[in-house]
């Protein structure tokens, strides 16, 4: 026993400062090279105080989780508080649990916040009393902080909280460090540094020309490099593989071009009323009435009923809505489930199914069992447990998974590498979700994506916009949500659509439109472009710095 | 360590701690655990108190330690009725394996072993009479180097209580002997000439000695950071604090709660504690050790050399 305990001593021991140990004890999985060099950068250059500026999907998390791994194997971090969204806790968690062995715990009871040492904790729980002034009399070896933009404001409850947190190490996560002001930049910096870049009235002066325009830019740069770290997808050290697209085009069938043009004239009479009325409550439904229409009947019968069960007795809009239930009756088949069916036979590996309605992925679901395609369901109102349990059944036992949700956190797919539209979102951003859940770091083959569209319908015309206009689908657009909230800063981006389609009175008016908002589209990116100019150029005046040392 | 070492540590860890062993590949070991074993590993205080009150017969857990998860046995499938056998992945950085770590650190802190006496000697003991035992203290530092990052090592250190020699490397010089817990017969100790706190003093001595001449480059640099950590923060708040004066001449107040004085207090603490070198030193165990014959020169060095 007493030379085990020498052996034991042995192999903990830390055999020079510079080295990292974590790597050679995480078991069951890699980081990527660009998390290694950060959490590298992190530890031996910055001094465990940093943003970590990562765009989304990079692994910010796990490079959180090596910085703090290491220092728990130094010893020199006992006491470690992450706070993050509530809605991350759990997540966090597991991650640190499991991939990285840390013995992490949510926050629940009081006796908490002293009683265990690695604590997650969501950052509103924790600024409020009595939880406030517990924290805030700990010393803390080291504080990490997700979606650390809501520090940006340093006259906010959440800036003064953070700040006054003792606090050795300290990781700020978030992947907008500027999103519409330079000093939000400055504030952060502060939390981890105060002092890196002066006092805020001569940060003003030095560094800023303009709320967006920053001036000195080289210098600022130097500075910004010492204290934060941003990988972007762009970036030549992280790579991806590619992805080839595929745009299916279908004819409907009689039954369904029926239905179609019934549902849209519809709509356009509903939309006009609506609109010389001057009533804009109703137009929600059409629009998502006219989005359904793409998909399966199902979704639009339920919406008519929903419409139906609305409109007041005498009106004579229930009886076009009657007429139509009339034309979905006679709608035997789906030629896009068809297509479906026979895409994934070809393709025979795992695939991703994606549509934005319930009832067509009841029906899909249906559909694909009777076809002997095993399938599981995935769905935003699914509770954690059960979003696992579904990933893990699509893992290892089902060829198909058919999910209406894309966005929010936690699935990651990347074991598959096939993803089928069934019908395509209007909104770019969720186009690049779905499509980032199995096109992300990780995903070793390429990644085939399927659109189905229907020919002569307004899908067709989306489609032309978001693929050919803005080219989402082929590349990875940076700053997506920046310049999406540019574009819509008057209206949004689905509303515009919508009205395009509803008052263009051809096929050519509606095109010149959509022309129009493409045009729209790539002059926002390319003014978000050179704003974020400025923040990644810091990282590369970093990693250059970086090599001349080494 | 290696996957090959940490089976090695958990074996020899297993065997010292009385566990049977049922099943054994390079890969997994399936072990009966003992008793000592099944209470610092398993994590049943409350059973381990039933146990002790009532004097029932413990019922230990037979358990699998898995080296190599892909070449060990795979587990029954999970169903009714099927044998539930707990599982444990024991890898470098795995909680287990710095579980027993821990057991380990807390079992083996302090020994008393007397040198077997080997069998040819016996007829010369017959004839000189009892055989004299020297005794040497051992004890293992860990020598921690602290500053915004961590370095330490292990300093095995031995001091023969007869001669005040002191010695380094005394692990290595141990373990070339046999070693018994039990006096063996026709043996006794010599009454060592200095006394055990006598002779750790003499110990620390020497390691001070040691780190005053060891090689500081590490905290000069921790240091020079510290500097210019601390020079920082004294400048921006000594801004912020001339930005105050002026802002109090203005209508606008500071908020009392964070003023910016409180706000360098703590930031200038969170740098001390951060960057400030200094070395830690701690006693990891100790250990008597009785041999027979000159310590210093025994088997170990000469095989060495």
């Amino acid at each position: 026993m007493f030379r085990l305990a020498v052996e034991a001593e042995t192999a903990s021991l830390v055999p020079s400062f510079d080295t990292m140990l974590c790597l050679s004890r995480l078991s069951g999985f890699s980081p990527m090279p660009h998390q290694i060099e950060t959490a590298r950068k992190v530890l031996f250059e910055m001094r465990g105080r940093a943003v970590l500026a990562d765009e989304v999907g990079l692994g910010k998390t796990i490079e959180a989780g090596l910085v703090l791994k290491e220092y728990l194997i130094r010893g020199l971090v006992r006491k470690a508080l992450i706070l993050v969204p509530a809605s991350l806790v759990l997540q966090w968690v597991r991650e640190l649990n499991q991939k990285f062995d840390i013995p992490a715990v949510a926050h629940k009871k009081e006796y908490m916040w002293t009683g265990c040492d690695i604590l997650v904790a969501s950052l509103d729980t924790a600024k409020r009393a009595p939880h406030r002034d517990i924290v805030l009399g700990i010393d803390y070896d080291m504080l990490i902080v997700d979606e650390a933009h809501k520090l940006k404001n340093d006259r906010s409850a959440n800036y003064r909280f953070v700040n006054r947190i003792r606090k050795k190490y300290c990781l700020l996560l978030t992947a907008t460090p500027v999103q519409n002001d330079l000093s939000e930049l400055y504030n952060l910096i502060t939390v981890v540094k105060p002092g890196q870049l002066g006092a805020q009235d001569r940060f003003r002066e030095t560094f800023m020309l303009d709320r967006r325009v920053p001036k000195n830019e080289e210098r600022l740069r130097g500075e910004i490099a010492k204290v934060m770290i941003r990988n972007r997808r762009g970036d030549g050290d992280i790579e991806f593989t590619r992805r080839i697209v595929r745009n299916v085009r279908l004819e409907l069938s009689v039954d369904e071009r029926r239905l179609y043009d019934g549902v849209t004239d519809f709509v356009r009479n509903r939309y006009r009323e609506a609109k010389s009325s001057g009533s804009s409550g109703s137009m929600l439904p059409l629009l998502v009435l006219q989005r359904e229409v793409c998909s399966s009947r199902d979704a639009v019968f339920l919406t008519l009923v929903r419409m139906f069960a609305k409109t007041p007795q005498d009106s004579p809009v229930r009886q076009d809505i009657l007429s139509l239930v009339e034309l979905i009756r006679l709608v035997q088949a789906n030629t896009k489930a068809e297509k479906t069916a026979e895409l994934l036979r070809e393709c025979g590996d795992k695939a991703v199914v994606f549509t934005e309605y319930r009832a067509t992925q009841e029906y899909l679901l249906q559909f694909l069992k009777e076809r002997g395609i095993a399938a599981v369901p995935y769905r935003g109102g699914m509770n954690r447990g059960k979003k696992d349990w579904m990933t893990d059944l699509f893992r290892n036992r089902a060829q198909v998974m058919v999910a209406t949700e894309a966005g929010g956190e936690g699935i990651n797919l990347q074991f598959c590498n096939h993803i089928i539209n069934f019908d395509l979102p209007w909104n770019p951003m969720r186009v690049e979700q779905r499509i980032g859940r199995v096109h992300r770091v990780g995903q070793t083959r390429d990644v085939y994506i399927f659109n189905l569209t229907t020919a002569g319908t307004i899908e067709e015309h989306i489609l032309t916009l978001l693929h050919e206009k803005i080219n989402l689908f082929e590349r990875v657009i940076g700053g997506l949500d920046a310049i999406l909230e540019r574009l819509e800063s008057k209206t949004p981006w689905e509303a515009n659509l919508f009205r395009l389609a509803m008052e263009a009175e051809s096929d050519d008016e509606l095109r010149a439109g959509l022309d129009r908002l493409g045009k729209a589209f790539r002059d926002a990116e390319r003014l978000v472009k050179s704003e974020r100019a400025l923040s990644t150029g810091g990282v590369r005046l970093a990693a250059r710095s970086g090599e001349n040392q080494s | 360590m290696n996957a090959e070492q940490v089976r090695s540590f958990v074996m020899r860890y297993l065997e010292a701690s009385g566990c049977r062993i049922l099943d054994e590949s390079p890969a997994h070991a399936t072990v009966k655990l003992s008793p000592e074993a099944d209470k610092a590993l398993t994590n049943r205080p409350y059973y381990w108190g039933f146990v002790e009150r009532t004097g029932a017969e413990p019922e230990t857990v037979t358990m699998m330690f898995v080296f190599d998860p892909d070449r060990a046995p795979p587990p029954p499938l999970p169903g009714p009725g099927a044998p539930r056998m707990p599982r444990e992945t024991v890898a470098f950085g795995s909680r287990m394996l710095s579980r027993l770590f821990d057991v380990v650190r807390q079992c083996g802190r302090f020994v008393q072993l007397y040198e077997e006496i080997p069998a040819r000697r016996e007829t010369r003991v017959r004839r000189d009479g009892p055989q004299p035992l020297g005794t040497v203290a051992v004890v293992n530092y860990k020598i921690e180097y602290v500053c915004d990052m961590k370095r330490n090592e292990l300093v095995s250190l031995a001091i023969d209580l007869n001669s005040g020699r002191i010695l380094e490397n005394a692990m290595a010089r141990l373990a070339g002997r046999r070693w018994t817990p039990k006096l063996p017969p026709d043996a006794y100790v010599a009454a060592p000439r200095l006394s055990l706190a006598r002779a750790l003093d003499e110990l620390e001595m020497w390691l001070e000695t040691r780190l005053k001449q060891s090689d500081c480059r590490w905290a000069a640099e921790a240091y020079a950071r510290w500097l210019d950590e601390t020079a920082r923060v004294d400048a921006y708040y000594a801004e912020l604090a001339d930005d105050a004066v002026n802002r109090k001449r203005g209508e606008e107040q500071q908020t009392p709660e964070d003023d910016a004085s409180e706000q360098y207090e703590r930031r200038k603490a969170e740098i001390d504690r951060q960057y400030k070198p200094r070395i830690d030193v701690r006693a990891v165990n100790a250990g008597l050790f009785h041999p027979a014959g000159d310590f210093g020169t025994g088997r170990s060095e000469r095989g060495e050399s």
